[in-house]
C-alpha cells in the first residue's frame, strides 16, 4: 500500500486499521507505510475512513504479489482457483472424501492469529514436514504449489522473503503418526520467526469415533473445547 | 481456509457463539448454486443471525440483506450465519436438511456440545476438525481480551491496534459498546464475527483494564 503525501492530510485515521501495523510515523511527522512489514491485505484502504483517499493500493508485481493473495481475503490462487488461503479441507470432506477415516489432514497456518510471517518462516516448517516420507503435501492448496521439491520441502527461492497475514501448510497423514507430526511441529517451532496455529481433521469411524482431545492435549497440545464438524449433510457422499 | 476455527476463549466464553457454514464442493455439487444458496440465505435469516454473509457478497453489518442475495452467484464458495445459542443451530440445521440440496454443512462451535445436540436431531457428524493452539514466538501475541476479538476474524484483519483503540474511545466514553462492536465487525469480510460477544468480551476488556502490548 501506498500514502499519496500530496492528499495525506497527516490525520493518522487510518492506522489503528493495519493488522500488521505497517503504517507509520516517520520522524518529520510524515504518515508513511512500511515496505518491509506491509503485506497489502487492504484492510486500510478497504475501512474507508481516509477523509481525502490518500490510500492507494499499487500494482504489485512478482513475488511482491503474493502478499497480497495472501493477506487480502479477495486474494485468488493460481492453483486452486478461488479465493481464500487454503482448499476447502474439513467443510466439504463429506463430499470429497478428501480425508477417510484412519487417516488426519492438517491445516499448519504460519503468523495466524494476526502476527504475520513470511514463506522463510513457511519454509522452515516445510522443510521439517518433508523429513516425514509419509506426509502428503495437499494438492492444490496454494503452499503445495511453490514447493519445488516435495522431498526436501524447499520453497521456490524467489519468494522467501514475501511476508503475508498468514498462508497454510495443507498435509494429511496417516492418523497413527499424529504424534510424530505434532513433535516435528513443535521442534520446528522453535525456528520461526512468528506463530503458526495448527489444526488437524478427521473423519469419524462407523460409531462416530474420532482421537480424543485427551490425547491431542497429552501431546502438549493446547486444544480448544471449540471446533468444526462437518456435519455429514453433503451429497452425493463421499466413499469411506 | 480454517477461517472459523481458532477463536480464542473459555469454554464459557464460546457457549454463545456457534457459526453455521453452507458449501458446495466445487465441481462436484456448485454447479447452478446461486438459486439453491439464496434459498438458504433466507434460511439463515429467518432465524435473526447476528452476522451472516460470506467473502464475495457481504455481511449484515455491512450491507443490506437485499445486496447480500444479489451478490450471491454459482461461484459463491459458501455462506454462514452466526448465532448466539445451539438452540437456534439445531433449527437452522433441520431446515437446511429438509431443503435437500446436498451441500456440506459445517457448524463452528464448542464440539462436545454440538455433537450432543445434533446426535439429539438424528445427526451423525462426518469429520471434526480441532483447533490444536498456537506454537512459535507467542510473546507476540495480544493480550488475551484482545485475541477474542481478533480471533473472530480467521482471515487476520481485525487489527490488535483496532482493538486498543475502540477500547481507548470507550473509556472516553466517545463511542458506545454498540458502536465499537460494529467498527471491529465491519473489518470482517465473511460475515462471521459476533457483535454481541464483541460487545461481552470489550465491556469485560474495560473492567479488567486491558493495556496495550503483548500477552
Amino acid at each position: 500500500m501506498l500514502i499519496n503525501q500530496e492528499l495525506c492530510v497527516q490525520c493518522e485515521s487510518c492506522r489503528p486499521y493495519c493488522p500488521v501495523g505497517a503504517i507509520e510515523l516517520a520522524q518529520d511527522g510524515v504518515v508513511v507505510v512500511n515496505q518491509d512489514t506491509c503485506v497489502e491485505c487492504n484492510a486500510c484502504l478497504r475501512a474507508d475512513v481516509c477523509p481525502v483517499g490518500a490510500i492507494e493500493a499499487p500494482q504489485l508485481s512478482w513475488p511482491r504479489v503474493l502478499r497480497n493473495t495472501f493477506s487480502d481475503p479477495y486474494g485468488k490462487h493460481e492453483s486452486t482457483q478461488h479465493i481464500g488461503r487454503g482448499t476447502e479441507e474439513v467443510k466439504t470432506n463429506d463430499v470429497t472424501g478428501l480425508v477417510k477415516p484412519g487417516y488426519a489432514g492438517f491445516a499448519v497456518e504460519v503468523g495466524r492469529p494476526g502476527i504475520s510471517g513470511s514463506f522463510r518462516d513457511v519454509e522452515k516448517l516445510t522443510t521439517a514436514l518433508a523429513n516425514l516420507s509419509y506426509v502428503c503435501f495437499a494438492e492444490k492448496s496454494p503452499v503445495t504449489s511453490f514447493i519445488v521439491d516435495r522431498s526436501t520441502g524447499k520453497l521456490r527461492p524467489d519468494i522467501l522473503e514475501e511476508r503475508f497475514l498468514s498462508s497454510i501448510i495443507e498435509f494429511i497423514v496417516p492418523e497413527d503418526k499424529v504424534c510424530e507430526v505434532v513433535g516435528c511441529l513443535q521442534k520446528a517451532s522453535q525456528e520461526v520467526d512468528t506463530v503458526f496455529t495448527v489444526a488437524a481433521f478427521f473423519a469419524t469411524g462407523p460409531a462416530g469415533e474420532i482421537p480424543s482431545r485427551e490425547f491431542l492435549a497429552s501431546l502438549g497440545l493446547e486444544v480448544s473445547p471449540a471446533g468444526k464438524t462437518n456435519l455429514g449433510l453433503g451429497r452425493p457422499l463421499a466413499g469411506r | 481456509m480454517t477461517h472459523t476455527n481458532h477463536r480464542y476463549g473459555t469454554p464459557e466464553d464460546l457457549s454463545n457463539d456457534y457459526i453455521v457454514l453452507i458449501m458446495p464442493a466445487k465441481g462436484i455439487n456448485n454447479q447452478n448454486a446461486a438459486s439453491k444458496l439464496r434459498r438458504l440465505f433466507d434460511v439463515l435469516m429467518a432465524y435473526e443471525p447476528i452476522d451472516a454473509g460470506g467473502i464475495d457478497i457481504g455481511t449484515l453489518i455491512s450491507h443490506s440483506i437485499e445486496e447480500i442475495k444479489a451478490n450471491i452467484s454459482d461461484s459463491t464458495p459458501m455462506i454462514h450465519g452466526v448465532y448466539g445459542d445451539l438452540e437456534t443451530v439445531t433449527a437452522v440445521v433441520d431446515e437446511v436438511k429438509a431443503q435437500g440440496y446436498g451441500f456440506s454443512v459445517v457448524v463452528s462451535g464448542l464440539l462436545d456440545e454440538v455433537e450432543r445436540a445434533e446426535k439429539e436431531h438424528g445427526i451423525q457428524r462426518h469429520s471434526v476438525e480441532y483447533a490444536l493452539g498456537i506454537l512459535g514466538r507467542k510473546e507476540l501475541l495480544p493480550p488475551p481480551e484482545i485475541r477474542k476479538i481478533t480471533t473472530m476474524c480467521g482471515h487476520g484483519l481485525i487489527s490488535r491496534y483496532l482493538v486498543e483503540n475502540v477500547l481507548e474511545e470507550l473509556r472516553r466514553g466517545k463511542i458506545s459498546l454498540e458502536e465499537g462492536a460494529k467498527k471491529l465487525g465491519r473489518n470482517c469480510v465473511c460475515g462471521v464475527f459476533n457483535l454481541e460477544r464483541a460487545k461481552v468480551v470489550l465491556k469485560e476488556a474495560l473492567e479488567i483494564g486491558v493495556s496495550k502490548g503483548n500477552g
